[in-house]
């Protein structure tokens, strides 16, 4: 029915908090949980000094893997509105938290261009 | 970092040549000993990923773990001491002035059995300890 995602039971987070973001937060738990697999499987299907059989059977069961384990599935989203569009990634806010936040100096360095 | 021929040629003093297979030969004792790789044809070892950092422990600190601190915690932590929760002040004299107008939240229904349906968590399943299978 509905797609199930295991989240971290002592989950704690210091941003805004919606199931968007909760979503987004399980993706990166089950990436981290399961890299190391990916990146072993992943060197032993690029070996090309490997048999042929074994490189193929990585190359299958990484297929078979997760879909939330992959790292294209994380996205990053606004840590004060969780709004996942126009998030600015060095300051991991969206646009418009970026201009109101810019404005009351709450950014180092941050200041309204004029010229 | 892998020892090529050609780096080795680019050392050598004179412009004429030893013989490829010495060249070679060359290239693997330099490897031997500075322990590099010797890989004369670029066979793709797969040991770009191997050099890889991981990168899940900066993906997961995106969102600040770590819980916030709030006036529970500073009740628990000082608790000679009192605090006000200015929110929850608020939202007391809130409640409080809608009851006044005759807007508050309208009585609970008596209902004989007190069975209340708990929100279903699937515990445990393939996840592992500490995890919750929970529908995002």
């Amino acid at each position: 029915m509905f797609p199930t995602i295991s989240l971290s039971k002592a989950l704690t987070l210091g941003g805004y908090v919606n199931v968007r973001v909760l979503r987004d937060h399980a993706k990166r738990e089950a990436f981290a949980a399961a890299e190391q697999t990916r990146q072993a499987l992943r060197y032993i299907a690029q070996n090309t000094q490997l048999p042929l059989l074994q490189r193929t059977k990585a190359q299958v069961e990484l297929a078979l893997m997760n879909p939330n384990t992959r790292r294209l599935k994380i996205k990053n989203r606004c840590i004060t509105t969780g709004r996942g569009r126009g998030v600015l990634r060095n300051f991991r806010i969206c646009r418009y938290q970026f201009r109101l936040l810019g404005k009351a100096g709450d950014l180092p360095g941050v200041r309204k261009a004029n010229w | 970092m892998t020892t090529t021929i050609s780096t080795i040629v680019k050392l050598l003093p004179t412009k004429a040549l030893p013989p490829r297979e010495r060249l070679q030969e060359l290239a693997k004792t330099s490897a031997r000993i500075f322990s590099t790789t010797y890989n004369p044809h670029n066979a793709r070892t797969g040991n770009r990923i191997l050099r890889e950092r991981l990168r899940g422990p900066t993906l997961l600190d995106y969102y600040f773990p770590g819980r916030r601190f709030g006036v529970v915690d500073l009740r628990r932590h000082f608790p000679m001491m009192s605090f006000v929760d200015e929110d929850e002040r608020q939202r007391l004299l809130d409640v409080q002035s809608k009851k006044a107008r005759g807007k508050g939240a309208p009585k609970k229904k008596k209902v004989g059995n007190d069975k209340k349906k708990k929100a279903k968590i699937v515990r445990g399943g393939g996840g592992g300890e500490g995890y919750v299978r929970a529908k995002l």
